[in-house]
């Protein structure tokens, strides 16, 4: 039975948490709202333009390039992204040899900045000096060894590939709740004579829906958050065919210095994010449902 | 047979991926520009050393850029481990209005913080933090204490019993007396593992450290690799140094403590 303590008590632990919550978020969130109906370049006065400041988004090639591109990023990221951590992570669940040393190799990536990941894979996609071309050149495939980059139908997959290559997150995620499912459902369905696929499909995949959920959840939320791979391997080019929202609102603040199409492309972005967040949540309730 | 040549086959080609552009890179970094020129591609070379990494070092300000992901890194994690530890102490209690904190203090972690670069910008200018250190390490106590809460408060659970607290209370302990005498030392491995988390979100973090600097005196390492290729467009090599040199303090302190990021991990979302 825990202790009731009062509230003023709680508090004074609470108090610098809340604060920086209140500062970082709640803030924010309120700030955005207003703001977005603004014309306003961060110094001279705001001038209201109200829900005008949507229609421009809409208007402009960039932003719709942006809102798809950045709808993609978290497609890719539900159905690319998160199978593969989960093929990975059943994988290495059976133990190979090795394993906890390919559990470490996968996920060394995710803890190296996207920055650096970036830079890297813009070297190594390189049309001159990058390996990868340099390879399929080697291996009597010139034609294939290609400006992946630069090429408007090749770029966006391009910026993607790091991401959907390095799935050490996501298949940690998997592998800790992978953990924790009891031995005892497998014995019974080894009797039943099930194979191994057809315990992954029939017994692992249904109870590891919560790990499912989570990394959604958070491969969305990195996908709203991307800005690196763009920025630094394209600039969100050729002919915006790499744009996503955080960098679209990044030109937007530092070069037009359009502060109130920034918070509107703001606010786009977080109502975006909070419905893709629910749908998940409703078909997580739905599956709960189904499988209870 | 054949599902176990096609399990193996997997394994190692995702840990190629891994380490095969990495292996490039470090080979690359280690020899003259000339020679990168000189066989596209290929993947070795006959004149290698360290001299790429000397002119980095001496070149450009890299020490300052180290020095000032150094500091906002571990500002961010000791101030943020902190607030954690803190907030996740009143959660061990009952009190008023628990089931709205909580939610409150964690609901961060999916919210798209790059929406906010403008209401960021702004309060971090108005305090006067523009182009400072201070300022960036204060943005990221920001968008990482949902993590570092969720750590603390999940390991605080398992590593302070009920029949402690209690003990604490009957021997007449205050609530604040307990937190000192008892929890914050059983809290500590938590803290330490939420710190490893902030120091290594707050070293790879770009969009804010790009936002709030403004010249070399706050720029960290990862704004100076997204200028990199601006920098030295005609000396990939050196690039290449600077990239490892930017990457490396995160990875040793990887192979030195990747048990422990592997269970913080699985702290953050709530899985054991």
């Amino acid at each position: 039975m825990q202790k009731t303590i009062r509230l003023r008590t709680a508090a004074l632990y609470l108090l610098p948490a809340v604060l920086v919550t209140a500062a970082f978020y709640l803030y924010p969130l309120a700030y955005t709202v207003p703001v977005s109906l603004f014309r306003w370049d961060g110094v001279s006065r705001m001038s209201w333009v109200g829900a005008r400041n949507f229609a421009v988004l809409t208007g402009q090639p960039e932003f719709m390039a942006s809102l798809a591109n950045s709808a993609l990023w978290i497609a890719v990221g539900t159905f690319v992204h998160t199978p593969l951590g989960l093929l990975l992570a059943l994988l290495l669940s059976r133990k190979p040899p090795l394993w906890s040393l390919f559990r470490t190799m996968f996920f060394l990536p995710n803890v190296l900045s996207v920055a650096s990941l970036a830079l890297l894979w813009y070297f190594l996609l390189n049309p001159t000096i990058g390996p990868i071309d340099g390879l399929l050149r080697l291996a009597g495939l010139p034609g294939l060894a290609l400006p992946w980059l630069s090429r408007t139908g090749s770029a966006l997959i391009a910026t993607m590939l790091p991401f959907v290559l390095y799935i050490g997150f996501t298949m940690l995620i998997f592998l800790s709740q992978l953990t924790l499912i009891p031995r005892e459902y497998y014995e019974a369905s080894q009797l039943d004579g099930a194979t191994a696929a057809q315990q992954d499909l029939h017994v692992t995949i249904p109870l590891l829906r919560r790990a499912v959920i989570i990394n959604v959840l958070f491969n969305a939320s990195f996908s709203l958050k991307m800005i690196e791979y763009p920025l630094i391997m394209t600039s969100g080019g050729p002919a915006n065919a790499t744009m996503t929202l955080p960098l679209f609102m990044y030109f937007q603040m530092t070069r037009a210095r359009e502060f109130g199409l920034t918070m509107a492309a703001g606010l786009v972005t977080i109502v975006f994010g909070a419905l893709f967040m629910g749908l998940v949540f409703l078909l997580q309730r739905a599956a709960d449902r189904r499988w209870a | 047979m054949m599902a176990r040549i096609l399990r193996w086959a997997v394994l190692l080609a995702f840990l190629a991926v891994v380490l095969l552009p990495l292996i490039w890179l470090l080979g690359a970094s280690l020899e003259p520009n000339q020679e990168l020129f000189s066989r596209p591609g290929g993947l070795a070379s006959i004149h290698w050393g360290f001299q790429n990494y000397g002119s980095v070092l001496v070149e450009a300000p890299m020490l300052l850029y180290l020095f000032n992901s150094l500091f906002v890194s571990a500002a961010s994690a000791l101030t943020g481990s902190a607030v954690a530890t803190l907030a996740a102490y009143a959660f061990l209690f009952r009190f008023p209005l628990r089931r709205l904190f909580y939610p409150l203090l964690t609901f961060g972690l999916f919210v798209p913080t790059s929406a906010f670069m403008i209401p960021y910008f702004l309060m971090v200018s108005r305090i006067g933090l523009y182009n400072s250190d201070p300022g960036i390490a204060l943005v990221y106590v920001g968008i990482s204490l949902p993590t570092a809460f969720l750590i603390v408060t999940t390991h605080m659970r398992e590593a302070v019993f009920a029949e402690l607290l209690e003990a604490s209370f009957l021997d007449g302990a205050t609530v604040h007396q307990t937190f000192r005498g008892i929890v914050a030392p059983l809290a500590l491995p938590g803290a330490v593992t939420a710190g490893i988390f902030l120091v290594i979100i707050g070293w790879n973090e770009l969009l804010y450290a790009l936002l709030l600097s403004q010249d070399d005196l706050s720029r960290t390492v990862q704004v100076a690799i997204s200028f990199l290729v601006a920098t030295y467009t005609a000396n990939f090599t050196q690039a290449f140094a600077a990239m490892i040199i930017a990457v490396l303090p995160v990875v040793a302190i990887y192979i030195f403590l990747n048990r422990r990021i592997v269970a913080g991990l699985g702290m953050v979302v709530g899985l054991k």
